[in-house]
């Protein structure tokens, strides 16, 4: 069985580490949107996650199923500009409150608070977070680079190989990631169906969460 | 005497897990939506396919709403029980705290 390492929480950065002072940033507004961008490519796992998730792939693969991934990685970097827009926009926070990120030097003020709050609402309009009910979190297991999110399908039984080597037939419904079977393959390489079900159907981890 | 040290770690063990008292079905119920919630939150990215994007706005809607009305309600109703409180707000995360009925065409141009 494989085992993915833990990277540290890349989280907490967010709330305690202040780097850079606001003044000297670049104005927040729509064109954050385009830096930072997230990953569907395995390479961008963390290494040994990626290398089971790569095995269980192939070996999906291999068995005829259809495998489509979705997202892997995500920086933190997005999740905070994401967080702290939606924030603004819906007044949680002044912008001038939000804590800094290493390596993202933006300026969440502006020269008035209209002008602060209208740049925070192109932010969540640039993430396509208008219909979007609450602050996307800080953290998830994608910022570590131990998730993945994917769709998988098959028809009829299909034959698939475990971490140990061993030919696992997979003759049971439902032809998807739900399907226990293909759970305990998964979890065999160290590739982890979420724990929450049906909640979040494509998603995967080292952990299950 | 490995044995009986065994023996006593499991006798105390079972002891602890008898001796917890069991969450009100109320509290457990708020615990799973504000999991599932700080979880779905955590999912969001606008690279995502439409339909995976959809399925996050409304699982927000179907996780977070409840937990943020039931979160008010259990702090009320349990503020003279320290011991529940204290898993409430442990689970009392951001995304429960921040959820909003939004209205999308605020965000239309003018």
């Amino acid at each position: 069985m494989t085992t993915a390492t833990q990277k540290p929480r890349a989280a907490n950065l967010a709330t305690t580490v202040r780097a850079v002072d606001q003044d000297n940033g670049e104005l927040s507004g729509a064109k954050w949107a385009q830096r930072f961008i997230g990953s569907s490519n395995t390479k961008d796992l963390s290494s040994t996650f990626r290398k089971a998730v790569d095995a269980f792939i192939d070996a999906m693969i291999d068995a005829g199923i259809k495998v489509r991934v979705s997202a892997t990685y995500r920086p933190v970097q997005r999740s905070y500009l994401m967080h702290w827009s939606w924030k603004i926009k819906h007044k949680y926070v002044k912008p001038e409150y939000v804590p800094a990120l290493k390596g993202v030097d933006i300026k969440w003020t502006h020269a008035t608070s209209a002008d602060s709050l209208e740049a925070a609402r192109q932010m969540v309009r640039a993430f396509d977070m208008s219909d979007l009910s609450t602050a996307p979190a800080l953290h998830s297991l994608h910022n570590d680079g131990l998730a993945i999110d994917m769709s998988i399908a098959w028809s009829g039984t299909v034959v698939v190989k475990d971490a140990d080597g061993k030919l696992v037939e997979v003759k049971t419904a439902p032809r998807s990631g739900r399907n226990r079977q293909l759970k305990a393959i998964g979890a065999s390489y160290g590739v982890k169906k979420f724990i929450g079900g049906a909640k979040d159907q494509p998603h995967w981890s080292s952990t299950g969460r | 005497m490995i044995r009986s040290a065994v023996f006593l770690t499991i006798l105390l063990a079972a002891e602890r897990i008898l001796a917890a008292p069991a969450l009100p079905r109320d509290v457990q119920a708020f615990v799973q939506n504000a999991e599932a919630c700080e979880h779905i939150a955590g999912e969001w990215d606008s690279d995502l396919p439409k339909a995976q994007r959809i399925e996050i706005t409304l699982a927000i809607k179907k996780y977070c709403a409840p937990a943020r009305y039931q979160l008010s309600h259990l702090m009320e109703k349990y503020k003279k029980n320290p011991l529940i409180l204290k898993t409430i707000s442990k689970h009392a995360y951001d995304s429960v705290k921040s959820y909003t009925e939004v209205d999308a065409s605020d965000d239309c141009d003018a």
